[in-house]
């Protein structure tokens, strides 16, 4: 039995030939040593997706600065109308230097975190706090 | 697969400064690099920009940006610089501690970057190009100038040894 190696990642990526899939999860079927590496492999794949993005300044870019930041910016919570719904948070919190600020998604938020959102009197779930720094990949 | 071509180096910079920082980042683990390289790297895309011939934007741009990388590795050999410490050290600058949710992501994040800093470097660089940037493997091909059975390779095994170093 000639086991798929490498293919077992190009499988998880979507990059292989109908033919290669086919070959792959016809042996997976059979093979336990397989598809625990599969199963391996989807793990630390999707921990290397959860990564942090770092912010970077605009000014480290050369283009012009963002509007002034207030001096205590640590531990931003934004609560969106729709990500109020989705339970969609996004924390932000300084991590490095006073200009690195990490963006932190945590998608399908269980109770720790909603339950002190909704404590706090200053944010009420559904309403749209601002955020100093709105930033978007595009 | 239509893209559009970002024409000047503003526009680079602004929709791919951040991936190329990140990209720096996880490749060293450490900011002040990661700054450098951003700089250096666009600096070489506003002096290549016109010779860009339409293609694959993203191979070209990644390609420029392996190299930078590579070429600065090479000047450090020559001359070693004092490694910074850790990142979270730097956390007790006078700021009160982020919650336990943030903390704890930053730990695990800390983990794997730790990981993936004992790859050798062709595994390092191929994973993140893959997971962290979100690069093709016909990109990555592109960008490290090796076939796609060779990128298909350094993946899959770097993933494995990830896999074992984080349990």
């Amino acid at each position: 039995m000639i086991h798929p190696g490498d293919l077992l990642s190009a499988y998880l990526d979507g990059e292989l030939t109908a033919q290669e899939r086919n070959r792959v999860e016809g042996h997976a079927a059979s093979c336990d040593g397989c598809r625990n590496e599969l199963e391996g492999l989807m793990t630390v794949r999707s921990q290397l997706r959860s990564l942090l993005s770092l912010d970077v300044a605009p000014e480290l870019l050369g283009l012009p600065a963002r509007p002034a930041r207030p001096a205590h910016r640590h531990r931003r919570v934004l609560v969106g109308a729709a990500a109020a719904a989705a339970a969609v948070v996004m924390v932000a919190a300084t991590l490095t230097a006073p200009d690195n600020v990490v963006s932190v998604s945590i998608g399908d938020l269980a109770s720790p975190l909603d339950a002190r959102i909704s404590d706090s009197p200053a944010l009420v779930p559904g309403q749209l706090v601002p955020i100093d720094s709105p930033e978007g990949e595009g | 697969l239509s893209e559009s071509i970002p024409l000047t180096w503003e526009e680079v910079a602004r929709v791919h400064g951040r991936r190329i920082y990140n990209y720096a980042y996880r490749l060293t683990g450490n900011t002040d690099d990661a700054a450098d390289l951003v700089q250096e790297v666009l600096l070489r895309v506003r002096q290549g920009l016109r010779q860009y011939q339409p293609g694959s934007f993203e191979g070209w741009l990644w390609r420029i940006t392996r190299n930078a990388f590579v070429d600065e590795l090479r000047r450090r050999r020559r001359r070693p610089t004092v490694p910074l410490p850790d990142d979270l050290d730097r956390l007790d600058l006078g700021w009160s501690p982020p919650p336990d949710e943030v903390l704890a992501s930053i730990r695990f994040d800390e983990d794997i970057q730790k990981s993936l800093l004992d790859l050798p470097f062709e595994f390092r660089e191929a994973v993140i190009m893959c997971d962290v940037i979100g690069l093709s493997y016909e990109e990555i091909s592109q960008a490290v100038s090796a076939p796609i059975g060779t990128v298909r390779s350094r993946i899959h095994r770097g993933r494995r040894m990830l896999r074992e170093r984080l349990g």
